[in-house]
């Protein structure tokens, strides 16, 4: 696709000792896009986006990003374009919420990563947008679950990435600091950066992204607008007849309910 | 509370804190020892032949032993610092992953068999089956730990321990094989001792130790990312399969060198990373050289004690090592659970 930032071509995936497979699948991203990947647990959602964020690497196909293919960007160069944040992080109690953030700027450091003067403002600009820069000094295993994946998304944009991917960023989050994120999600994405973000969401998917990703067994079976992508035929398929659309009582969205006539 | 980021001049400060301590306790266990030194007689007599025996002493014997204990307290310290970095386990070290296990039953085997004991100038082929045993128990650990193209934590410390059972076995039963006077002097080998006359142990294990010790060094910033797991560190940007090939390089290397010359000495691979970082915080660019320098004035220290404990004999001082570590590491270890 012409314009695209980032795009992966027919890419696919085999686990080790697994008959489950990625089959092949081909997802462009423009520039300030923000879309939502969906699907049932084992769908290929997450495959996906480790192989856009090249921790995993296509058994076939391949990524590009900018026109040039991500295996011969190096790594410390990748990550000054392309931000990741995966579904599960390892713990380190030790680590204060200002330390979190700074490990983003390694990607634009040279030697042994000393900080200057830039790099603090920009840390600080990060801790700011995330609404995390009071709890600078807390260390992260006094925080709760969305403080911390906000600090983590703050540490993922100190590394100023023209592209975010995210690996459910919603999950273990109650309701309003899951709306927090996705409206967080929304605005990086009105500035310019690209957001694909992994979610079981669907109905703040369907309100907040414009353009929506369904995956189903490995397949990319939809890729279009909320209203297209959330018809009930392809829903009661995928979450077996459990499933009934409706619409937000405030604005014409197509939403998600269970079905109660079962 | 510490301060928010690492930047040149706080690096360098702590450099020259940690730096500062050196000078004092080389001093120190130049001075004490069980021969005592009359400073003002050996001034006085300098040149003399009464002032030569003192000097004999002190640059003789007791200054390569004190800098043969600091590199290899250092490099041990350094070693178990990497590995409880990228492995995100604070039991990780070079001892309880097996490669001290390794290199101990390569150098066994070449004390114990004469048709394997040859030197060639300075090297002796202890320290070539020492450098063979470490090599073989990391590339065993490596390779059994590496899964699917990134490390299992839980599996890395079984296999670890598990090859270090299995090599101790077969020290013993090199033990068991070997006449009485070679089991002496294989089990003097084995406490872990710094008993060297002259220079040429040091520079026997510089062409090892060094570029391990550059390797790791070369790591530090790196293994900050790795905190919060692979993908993590993938993301910041640090090709994590190379960072951990080359830990466990650095880590074999340095390992290999200092096992081949002083044999086993415990704990300081597990306490002074430990305890570095509860002083100076998580970050691995302040920890490791902090690391390097405790556990090397660490190792002096105990090898004083080693030296004049039950003089005019000496301790091995893996002993001491041990008889303090345990204690020091099971107060740190209940101070932070208090608070």
């Amino acid at each position: 696709m012409e314009n695209s930032i980032l795009e992966a071509k027919k890419v696919c995936f085999c686990y080790q000792n697994s008959i489950w497979a990625l089959q092949p699948t081909s997802l462009a991203l423009k520039p300030g896009e923000l879309v939502a990947l969906i699907g049932p647990n084992g769908a290929g959602k997450s495959t996906l986006i480790k192989i856009l964020a090249g921790v995993i690497h296509p058994t076939k196909g391949e990524v590009y990003l900018q026109g040039e293919r991500i295996s011969h960007f190096p790594r410390k160069k990748f990550a000054q374009k392309i931000g990741y944040l995966p579904q599960f992080i390892a713990s380190h109690p030790e680590y204060t919420v200002s330390e979190v953030a700074s490990l983003g700027r390694y990607a634009h450091s040279q030697g042994m990563g000393f900080l200057n003067q830039e790099d603090k403002h920009i840390i600080e600009t990060c801790l700011k947008t995330c609404q995390v820069d009071q709890l600078s000094k807390r260390k992260i295993n006094q925080l709760s679950g969305g403080e911390r994946q906000r600090v983590f998304l703050a540490s993922v944009l100190a590394q100023q990435p023209q592209v975010l991917l995210l690996d459910e960023p919603t999950t273990g989050l109650d309701f309003h600091h899951q709306i927090d994120l996705i409206e967080l999600l929304k605005k990086l994405s009105q500035q310019g950066i690209s957001v694909v973000f992994v979610t079981h969401e669907i109905n703040l998917a369907s309100i907040y992204a414009p353009r929506i990703v369904l995956f189903s067994k490995g397949m990319l079976l939809e890729d279009d607008t909320p209203n297209n992508v959330l018809q009930t035929s392809v829903l009661k398929d995928l979450y077996e007849n459990k499933v009934f659309r409706g619409k937000h009582p405030q604005k014409d969205i197509p939403m998600i309910f269970p079905n109660l006539e079962l | 509370m510490r301060k928010k980021h690492l930047t040149t001049s706080r690096f360098t400060s702590h450099l020259l804190c940690y730096f500062s301590l050196t000078p004092i306790v080389f001093l120190l266990a130049l001075w004490i020892g069980s021969e005592k030194i009359n400073w003002v007689l050996f001034w006085n007599n300098l040149g003399k032949e009464e002032g030569d025996i003192t000097f004999r002493i002190l640059f003789h014997y007791r200054l390569p032993r004190i800098i043969l204990g600091f590199l290899a307290g250092g490099s041990l310290a350094l070693a178990g610092g990497v590995f409880q970095a990228i492995l995100r386990n604070d039991l990780a070290t070079p001892y309880t992953l097996g490669i001290t296990s390794g290199g101990t039953l390569g150098a066994v085997l070449a004390i114990s068999f004469p048709a394997l004991s040859l030197s060639w100038g300075i090297f002796s082929s202890v320290q070539i089956f020492a450098l063979l045993g470490a090599a073989l128990t990391t590339f065993l650990v490596y390779l059994l730990a590496h899964r699917q193209g990134s490390f299992s934590m839980s599996y890395v410390l079984l296999v670890g321990i598990t090859v270090g059972i299995f090599c101790n076995a077969h020290i013993m039963l090199v033990r068991y094989l070997v006449s009485p006077n070679t089991l002496v002097i294989m089990d003097r080998w084995i406490m872990g001792g710094l008993s060297t006359v002259g220079y040429q142990d040091i520079w026997a294990l510089l062409p090892l130790l060094l570029p391990g010790l550059f390797l790791l060094f070369l790591q530090c910033p790196q293994l900050n990312l790795l905190a919060f797991g692979e993908e993590m560190a993938t993301g910041y940007g640090i090709n994590v399969s190379e960072v951990q090939k080359n830990c466990f390089i650095g880590g074999c290397l340095v390992t290999a060198s200092v096992v081949s010359i002083t044999g086993t000495i415990g704990f300081v691979g597990l306490i002074v990373p430990h305890l570095v970082r509860k002083i100076v915080g998580p970050d691995n660019r302040l920890v490791l050289p902090g690391a390097f320098f405790l556990g090397g004035n660490f190792l002096v220290l105990c090898d004083i004690f080693a030296r004049t404990i039950i003089a005019p004999t000496e301790m091995p001082v893996g002993i001491i090592t041990s008889c303090l570590g345990s204690p020091i590491f099971i107060w740190i270890l209940l101070r932070s659970s208090n608070k």
